[in-house]
């Protein structure tokens, strides 16, 4: 962690966090300084580039690792340029519990001369000990040097578009080195492939893991944590990314792996108007790369890059003839074999496991399961195969047919060692068993097919079903429809169709069992339209017919009433019935005087004039009037 | 205007009419809570999403599906009882509902404590499992077209003298299954706020409505009860192996 007091003084409530670090990091410091002795301190002295040229500056870094109590030392002369003192520069780190400190003395060279200079090597007495520095060469240039602004930067800020930097103006500031862990492996041998990206002062992010394009190697994915550190290189300090997995050559011959290329952004700053501070360089905004101070400042922009490393010639040796053993199915590496059988003591029909592990180090992809010598005496399944980080777990089921076998034939294993250039052959004694005689019925039993031995339970996960999407139709609570009027209506509605079908039913059938009903109920109607005709006659002045209508209707009515004959009522029967019946006396002599006016008009018809037949049509209703509301 | 013209118009207002209620129901602010709740319940904000669920209570609506997810929001903000609580009202609106059986058995076999086995018949235990597959408005409507076929019935055998005997055998058999019925509606309806669910991890259950009486039972988070009388802040509660006492009425949750 640097200590950018500028930035800290700018933004105090936003940093507030890391300012506590940072005081929490100077008392680990001071708890731990008291620790350090001069055995345990380390100097070294980088440089921010080795090229430069005559008016521009570089940085030398001075750097004491194991304290934090040494004071700016006084640096000799330095041939060809001139020195100035920036300031110190403090670190703690806590790294699995283990405390390191270091202080940086920052100094600013000036070159006064062209021409290739060596700085150092400085030796400085700490503690009554002297340290001695590497020595760093430095090539002074007359033009300006690629590494002080090495890409073409937007010169104004209207260049929104991000630009397409070449890298070759940064290849010693960004570049990527492809390495392998054998240049001569054999064909299948597993061998350490490392990508390691430099970063010197630039501020990089969105690092994509490297692709390497080739048929003839099969690489294995990078693994997803790739280690940082820094590293030295010819004097000048790196910010490394390294990255590893593993390959091997798919086949024999000479080939060239790689270019392995890396995507990543490049964050530059924008050319603004603000003064450079001492700390305000790359080499800080390389620690202070995010998003944030876009945010806050807009003053830096992004630019996509992709890294090549050089290719690097492999060549692949083919495994030799000579040696070769029988039952070699090409496994390449360094290998050991652990065998197991469980259980030692079965019936004839049972099965045993038989474990073969192959561990170690190489290619487990061409490790085939070990060889029984024989398979004599036994029904062999085909193993089952698991595969580990460093080891390859064979399980086969052995079925002894019967019980005469007594051992687990020699097993064998052969492979190739790249380490020794060698074959070898591993070997697994014969393992003693104890086999028993079964039931022939158990034996039928045990051999069924594979396929239909039960597999263990499935152990399923449990957890609550997911929401429901959609809502449904909604409804006031606590409201039922059996609290509905609607409801009660319905069912109400129902049970009045259901009296009024049964009574016509009931009205129905009496209608057809009761004859005497069935006339009384039909006198009425017809007798209603027996007046309507006999009015129509009487306005017609149509006397004979009328009379004869007359007389029809009031004999077939009576009839109907009392469940007579038509033809069997006269005045007399009516008198009778009208005893019976409690007849009124005017009705009755109404229905008399009908009937003897009817026999009258018959004779002499013109007797009666029209009033005389509206009296009789009126003493008609009035009888028909009279019997429908006595119910009689 | 012509016949034809009248109907053009007539359906087209038909139309219109059904398209804008449809939306009206669509963007009403119930659906709106709901579907917000189901956003922040997917976003992991379950205070947030049991608050826009909720707001449809206060607004004094439900349904069956709104309750299955407020009970999984409680089950996912570790709240087991009101979990069960809300599922249990779920179970009365969807009884049907294989998502919500499931979720309803999972979260019963995390209450704690030994489970009690009710101390009921048989056949009273095949019943009330008919009963629990229907709804109060489902077993209304059900009487009610039982009720129908009673009538139904009735009136061929009255129409239809030859099957007059098998008519009304069949409404009497329709006719048991409709007194069946009414029984079951009515002792649901009883039901209703007489049941309670346990929302405190541990409830007391005492002889007397008092701090210091005896414990006679403890009740787990999640565990349901039956309510049977209350006093001041108690109530007395059975279990279902028919053990009652008393409880502190901030311990449950009445449905």
């Amino acid at each position: 962690m640097f200590e950018d007091y500028s930035y800290l003084a700018l933004y105090p409530r936003k940093y507030k966090k890391i300012i506590q670090n940072i005081l929490l990091f100077c008392f680990v410091f001071f708890i731990f300084s008291f620790n350090c002795y001069a055995s345990d301190i380390q100097l070294e002295v980088t440089v921010d580039r080795n090229k430069v040229s005559l008016g521009e500056a570089i940085q030398l870094n001075v750097t004491f690792h194991g304290t934090q109590n040494i004071s700016p030392p006084n640096l000799d002369k330095i041939e060809g340029f001139d020195s100035r003192y920036l300031g110190p520069s403090t670190m703690v780190s806590i790294v699995n519990g283990v405390v390191t400190s270091s202080i940086t003395h920052v100094y600013t060279l000036i070159p006064l001369k062209t021409g290739t200079f060596t700085i150092g090597p400085f030796s400085i007495n700490v503690q009554g000990r002297t340290l001695t520095s590497k020595p760093i060469t430095v090539e002074v240039l007359s033009t300006p040097s690629t590494g002080q602004r090495p890409y073409s930067l937007p010169q104004t800020q209207e260049e929104a578009q991000p630009k397409k930097i070449d890298t070759q103006d940064l290849s010693d500031r960004i570049f990527l080195i492809l390495s392998v862990g054998k240049r001569k492996p054999y064909l299948n041998e597993i061998v350490p492939l490392t990508v390691k990206l430099y970063v010197n002062r630039l501020a990089v992010r969105d690092i994509q893991f490297p692709v390497i394009e080739t048929n003839d190697f099969s690489i294995e994915k990078f693994t997803e944590n790739p280690k940082q550190y820094r590293e030295e290189l010819g004097g000048v300090s790196y910010d490394v990314i390294e990255f590893n997995t593993d390959m091997f050559a798919l086949k024999p011959g000479e080939f060239n792996l790689g270019p392995a290329k890396i995507k990543c952004n490049l964050v530059v700053r924008r050319q603004t108007q603000r003064r450079r501070s001492p700390f305000d360089d790359d080499f800080f905004s390389g620690f202070f790369n995010d998003d944030i101070f876009d945010d806050f400042f807009g003053r830096y922009e992004i630019y996509p890059l992709e890294l090549k490393s050089a290719e690097l010639p492999i060549t692949v040796l083919s495994l030799p003839q000579e040696g070769k053993p029988d039952g070699f199915d090409g496994a390449l590496g360094d290998f050991q074999l652990e065998v197991e059988a469980t259980p030692l003591q079965v019936k004839a029909g049972d099965p045993i496991t038989l474990k073969m592990i192959v561990k170690g180090d190489g290619n487990f992809d061409s490790v085939k399961p070990p060889r029984l010598e024989s398979l004599e005496g036994f029904k062999v399944y085909e193993p089952q195969v698991k595969q580990e980080k460093d080891k390859k777990i064979f399980e086969q089921v052995l079925i002894p047919e019967s019980e005469k076998v007594d051992h687990i034939p020699q097993i064998k294993f052969c492979f190739f060692n790249s380490r020794t250039g060698q074959y070898q052959v591993l070997t697994h004694n014969p393992i003693p068993i104890s086999v028993s005689r079964i039931e022939e019925a158990q034996t039928k039993l045990i051999e069924l097919p594979q396929a239909q031995v039960k597999p263990a339970p499935e152990e399923l996960g449990r957890d609550i079903i997911y929401l429901k999407s959609s809502p449904g139709k909604f409804k006031r609570i606590g409201s039922y429809l059996y609290q509905s009027l609607g409801f009660w209506l319905l069912q109400i509605l129902s049970f009045i169709v259901f009296i009024t079908l049964i009574v016509i039913r009931l009205r129905q059938d009496r209608l057809i069992n009761d004859e005497r009903y069935a006339r009384r109920l039909k006198a009425s109607s017809r007798a209603k339209k027996a007046i309507k005709e006999i009015e129509r006659l009487l306005q017609q002045d149509k006397t004979e017919a009328f009379f004869n209508a007359v007389f029809k209707t009031i004999r077939e009515y009576l009839a109907d009433r009392f469940h007579l004959p038509a033809g069997g009522i006269t005045a007399a029967t009516i008198l009778d019935i009208a005893k019976e019946k409690d007849i009124n006396n005017e009705v009755l002599d109404k229905i008399k005087n009908i009937f003897a006016d009817c026999d009258m008009a018959r004779y002499a018809p013109a007797k009666f004039n029209q009033e005389q037949l509206k009296i009789i049509f009126q003493n008609l209703k009035e009888v028909i009037d009279y019997m429908e509301k006595q119910k009689i | 205007m012509k016949f034809k013209d009248s109907c053009n118009i007539f359906i087209f207002f038909t139309v219109f009419l059904l398209v804008s209620l449809k939306t009206a129901l669509a963007n009403n602010p119930e659906t709106n809570a709901y579907q917000r709740g189901n956003v922040y319940y997917e976003q992991g904000n379950f205070d947030e999403a049991i608050k826009q669920y909720n707001s449809i209570l206060d607004a004094g609506f439900e349904n069956g599906n709104l309750y299955y997810n407020l009970g999984n929001c409680f089950f996912k903000k570790g709240e087991l009882g009101r979990a069960i609580l809300n599922y249990e009202k779920a179970r009365r609106l969807i009884p049907m509902d294989k998502d919500l059986e499931s979720n309803y058995e999972y979260a019963c076999s995390l209450i704690k404590g030994e489970s009690v086995s009710s101390k009921r018949s048989l056949l009273l235990r095949v019943l009330n499992g008919v009963f629990d597959k229907f709804t109060i408005d489902g077993l209304t409507i059900f009487l009610s077209v039982l009720y129908i076929l009673i009538l139904i019935s009735i009136l061929f055998g009255i129409f239809f003298r030859n099957f007059k005997k098998h008519a009304f055998i069949v409404a009497i058999v329709i006719g048991l299954f409709f007194v069946l019925g009414t029984i079951g509606l009515k002792g649901k309806v009883s039901l209703l706020n007489k049941e309670a669910v346990v929302i405190a991890k541990i409830a007391e259950v005492r002889f007397e409505p008092m701090d210091n009486a005896t414990t006679y039972f403890t009740l787990y988070e999640g565990m349901k009860v039956r309510i049977i009388a209350s006093k001041d802040n108690w109530y007395k509660v059975r279990r279902r192996d028919g053990k009652s006492g008393w409880v502190q009425n901030d311990s449950i949750a009445i449905f």
